[in-house]
């Protein structure tokens, strides 16, 4: 355990000798996060648990989810001061066996409100582990299109994602119409700020209602490059 | 190679240095006067502070707003000269403007206010790593003169410097210095605790991300008054020190006191210092975050807070009566300007928005022309400005007095009020199943005859009958009074259900009769006088749960669930077939599981803090001071534990649960049952009603700098005062009166027994 703890600090602490995340979530029991997140969809309920793994030693966030044929997204929806930002990292353990393919990807929406524009836009990054080009107009992003599910941690550990803006945005809806991006919406990301970025946790349609399942987040960053 | 902390905070203030930028002509200004300097920066899309260097060592940064959005901070000089003042925007991800420079030119001859510094008792230092179950670790401070935390091998330490001054006081700012030779915090916040740092409280308006280096400049952070016993400075990311290790340090930490706050009473000061917190955080909301800077306009989660007002109808009167005892309020003049412009139809419809009669583009809202001549009276009342009266609609040149007079006539002749009872005969708003809603509550579908519109047209007929006297025209004001107990027995004959003890919503076109057990509707009819005694016991017999309506959804203690408020409604929604909500196309789903479930909407078994106001003054009249004092210590035991900043979102998404920040600037009303319920203060036609009532225990209660007819009041009850006496010191005006009395105050100062004949 001090060998893998040791391990992540050396990890934070490369992250740190090359830029600082200006905002982050790291799950604290002193913060109030009924204010800074929603669920929706299939999930059902997130809480801040303590040691959720025999390798963790700090709080994390246990979400839970429950799939249907009807449901089949669960949301995790983090409410932030409208930021800018080119990457997001976290890290998952996933929990589950290799026979519940878990798919992952974000969503960062702008509302129109905003100065920057005023439309409703959301980009949504490409799914963990998807290594396949944007797809073509009116082939809309789903798991079936994605290479791979989450791996087991039973096997992998917690899992480090690493989402780059715009690069790995592979979908732009604007007021509601979804498409590919094109290269003006990918020259002009630096002009967005989002209020709300959202993990969004897939898996291919099930038959019959899955029974709850969970995964944990931790460590989640946000990144500028100045 | 990695740069040392002193040369990254240097190197920062280099990048953000650069400025290419051509000085303005110097601002001009003197000793000991407020001069302000406006700043603008839309560099960046995200959310921005600023930093103004006012150019004689200090610096001030102000709160975090959107990244198009400007600032206004004033800063008083000290001494006479010619200041390089300058001004520079951080956004929240680093990215810095340019320093714009703004010399000033301050001359001679003014005093500048002095200042006085809390003392400290005692200060503690504590660390907890940030993504660790580690417990924190805490020590005794012996000085805070250049101060620095224990070094850790990560940033991920939260490091904190706590002051404790053992009794709690106004504060008015913190000042900060950086240490002799380790780097000022890149990353902080300020917190306040009320019970000797047990809970810690968040300064929404002093959290600072990349903040740049300020050399030999103090850092002046306002914090407005806030009530504290303790104060402290968090850093939630260390920054690196000289050893290359991470933690924080600082040169000096300065406590600066503000004046005293407005509610004040020796019976104890933790009480007094949360209920002055409730009013700072919901009435003037002096330290929220606004993201346009505008405190009339929303904040966004997380960021949420209180607000000071809605400009819209509906809010008039809220913040009216929010606003205008404040003296000098800037806020005043938008207020004005709201109600000036508010527009009143050819056919005396008051609109509930300046561009549309309905509201939100969605349906009419009947309750405002009963709201329009509140406003219009509590302003004038208060003020005694005529100006006020005389000022004319931009597009119609009708006097705002005109236009309350029409909007009163559209409730007596259109909807029928002179008959003693309101009744609604929009066919949209009919209360019917197809009906929209028509009020606040647009959830529920009041229409037809609906007792909370016949309520406030109750309330109306009495600010109504103050303002005509007011003006000279007593004889409409007789006419108005007259009728109020006509539609006071209209009321009870017509909502009154013998069964449940409890007043009904409506009733629709058709004669269907729909109750859900509205407290938003209970209550203020028992605060404003309509149901005699033995109904408002009922009432509140029902709410405090010794007794039970049968068939309701919530019942006993359950109705006071989340502690700040009553539930909006104890039998739930979906009781009803069909259920008599609007669900907006089905966005709103009323059953078990669905987003608008009973519990999980604030107009369905959730909870709105405004209802908490009524349901003091309710108690007040119906059960006495100790009953509306037993419900108030249960307000404060939830503020005490997290300010009541609460915004909980349901498992769909939907943060629509309570009702407390963001768009409810009403939460403001709670705490102003200090001036309207203890103080007993009430502008009527002849004067400032003073009918006192001390809570058990209490000895005395005062309220400071309240405006009144051009003046500004101290006005004092206490178990040894007499007989009252009006003093005037300076521009104060002292009042003290007995408690248990009743007094009138004229607007020209003279203080005698109330009488009833003239109200």
């Amino acid at each position: 355990m001090k060998r893998l703890l040791f391990a992540s600090l050396i990890l934070v602490g490369k992250l740190f000798a090359d830029e600082v995340p200006f905002h982050w979530e790291y799950f604290e029991p002193e913060v109030d996060y009924t204010r800074r997140l929603r669920a929706a969809g299939a999930t059902t309920n997130w809480e801040i648990v303590n040691q959720p793994t025999p390798e963790q030693t700090g709080p994390s966030l246990k979400l839970t989810f429950q799939f249907s044929k009807q449901q089949r997204t669960g949301v995790l929806i983090f409410d932030l001061p409208p930021i800018a930002f080119d990457r997001i990292s976290f890290r998952v353990w996933n929990p589950n066996p290799p026979t519940l393919p878990v798919y992952l990807h974000l969503s960062a929406f702008q509302s129109s409100s905003l100065g920057a524009s005023r439309e409703s836009i959301s980009f949504s990054s490409r799914y963990y582990g998807d290594t396949t080009p944007a797809p073509a107009s009116g082939q809309f992003l789903r798991p079936d299109v994605a290479s791979a599910p989450l791996p087991s941690s039973a096997q992998a550990g917690w899992i480090p994602v690493v989402v780059k803006f715009p690069q790995d945005i592979t979908e732009i809806s604007v007021n509601g119409k979804r498409r590919p991006p094109g290269k003006e919406d990918l020259e002009s990301w630096k002009k967005y700020a989002f209020p709300t970025v959202s993990l969004m946790v897939e898996t291919k349609s099930p038959e019959t209602k899955t029974e709850p399942f969970s995964l944990y987040l931790d460590d989640v960053e946000f990144f500028l490059a100045k | 190679m990695k740069p040392s902390p002193l040369a990254r905070n240097l190197f920062l203030s280099c990048f953000v240095a650069t400025c290419a930028c051509a000085a303005p002509p110097p601002k001009s200004g003197a000793v000991g006067q407020p001069l302000g300097i406006k700043a603008l920066s839309k560099h960046v899309p995200e959310m921005i502070y600023y930093i103004y260097d006012w150019g004689d060592g200090t610096w001030t940064p102000s709160g975090r707003v959107a990244g198009d959005t400007g600032m206004d901070l004033e800063h008083i000089w000290r001494a006479p000269g010619e200041y390089p003042a300058r001004w520079m925007a951080m956004s929240i991800s680093g990215r810095g403007s340019e320093w714009h420079p703004v010399p000033v030119s301050i001359k001679g001859g003014g005093l500048a206010p002095k200042m006085e510094t809390i003392p400290v008792r005692s200060a503690t230092s504590g660390q907890k790593p940030v993504n660790s179950a580690h417990p924190e670790r805490t020590s005794k401070v012996m000085g805070v003169l250049n101060w620095q935390s224990a070094g850790s091998d990560s940033p991920l330490v939260r490091n904190w410097l706590s002051l404790e001054f053992g009794v709690p006081r106004a504060v008015g700012w913190i000042v900060l210095t950086r240490h002799a030779k380790e780097p000022f915090p890149e990353f902080f916040a300020i917190e306040y605790s009320m019970d000797g740092g047990k809970r810690w409280h968040p300064v929404m308006n002093a959290v600072f991300a990349f903040f740049p280096d300020p050399g030999k400049n103090a850092v002046w952070i306002p914090l407005n008054g806030v009530m504290a016993d303790a104060i402290r400075i968090t850093t939630p990311r260390a920054t690196r020190l000289t050893s290359g290790k991470f933690g924080m340090a600082l040169g000096s930490v300065q406590v600066v006191a503000a004046p005293p706050p407005a509610f004040s009473s020796s019976s104890s000061a933790t009480k007094l210092g949360l209920w002055n917190n409730l009013w700072l955080n919901y009435g003037v909301a002096a330290n929220e975050v606004f993201s346009k800077n505008n405190p009339w306009w929303q904040t966004d989660r997380p960021l949420d807070g209180g607000a000071l007002g809605i400009g819209s109808c509906e809010w008039l009167f809220w913040d009216a009566s929010k606003i205008t005892w404040m003296p000098g309020n800037p806020e005043a003049e938008t207020l004005r300007n709201y109600i000036r412009n508010n527009p009143v139809g050819a056919d005396g419809y008051a609109w509930p928005s300046p561009g549309s009669d309905k509201h939100l583009g969605h349906s009419r809202h009947i309750v405002t022309n009963a709201i329009y001549p509140m406003a219009v009276a509590q302003v004038y009342l208060q003020t005694r400005d005529k100006g006020f009266l005389e000022l004319k609609d931009p597009k119609t040149g009708e006097s705002v007095l005109d236009k309350a007079r029409r909007a009163m006539d559209y409730q007596l002749k259109t909807l029928g009020g002179s008959t003693g009872l309101l009744t609604i005969t929009d066919p949209e708003i009919d209360g019917t199943p197809a009906s929209k809603g028509n009020n606040y509550w647009d959830f529920w579908l009041f229409g037809g005859q609906s007792a909370y519109d016949n309520a406030f047209f109750y309330e109306s007929l009495r600010w109504m009958a103050g303002l005509e006297e007011a003006v000279g025209n007593e004889t409409r004001a007789a006419e108005l009074r007259a009728l109020r107990p006509l539609v006071k027995q209209r009321f009870n004959e017509t909502f009154w259900d013998e069964a449940k003890g409890r007043f009904i919503g409506w009733i629709d076109k058709d004669g269907k009769r729909y109750d859900y057990g509205f407290t938003f509707v209970n209550l203020p009819a028992v605060a404003w006088g309509l149901a005699d005694a033995d109904r408002g016991k009922q009432i509140l017999d029902w709410l405090d749960g010794k007794r039970t309506v049968a068939g309701d959804t919530s019942t006993g203690k359950d109705i006071y669930s989340f502690g700040f408020a009553p539930r909006t409604n104890t039998l739930d929604a979906d009781a009803g077939s069909p259920p008599m909500v609007n669900t907006w196309n089905g966005a709103l789903k009323i059953k078990a599981g669905g987003n608008a479930e009973f519990g999980k909407q604030i107009q369905n078994g959730g909870a709105i803090f405004y209802v908490s106001y009524y349901d003091l003054m309710a108690r007040l009249r119906a059960g006495g001071i100790a009953n509306a004092m037993a419900r108030m210590d249960g307000i404060l035991d939830e503020a005490a534990k997290d300010e009541i900043r609460r915004d909980p979102a349901n498992m769909e998404g939907h943060s629509d649960i309570v009702g407390i920040l963001r768009e409810f600037p009403e939460s403001g009303l709670v705490p102003l049952f200090f001036l309207n319920g203890v103080l007993g203060l009430e502008p009527t036609a002849n004067g400032l009603r003073i009918h006192p009532a001390l809570p058990p225990g209490w000895k005395d209660a005062a309220v400071r700098n309240y405006a009144y007819a051009g003046n500004k009041l101290l006005i004092i009850t206490a178990t040894g005062i007499v007989s009252p006496l009006v003093s005037r010191s300076g521009d104060i005006l002292t009042i003290q009166v007995p408690p248990g009395g009743d007094w009138l105050l004229t607007p020209d100062g003279k203080i005698g027994p109330w009488k009833e004949s003239v109200q």
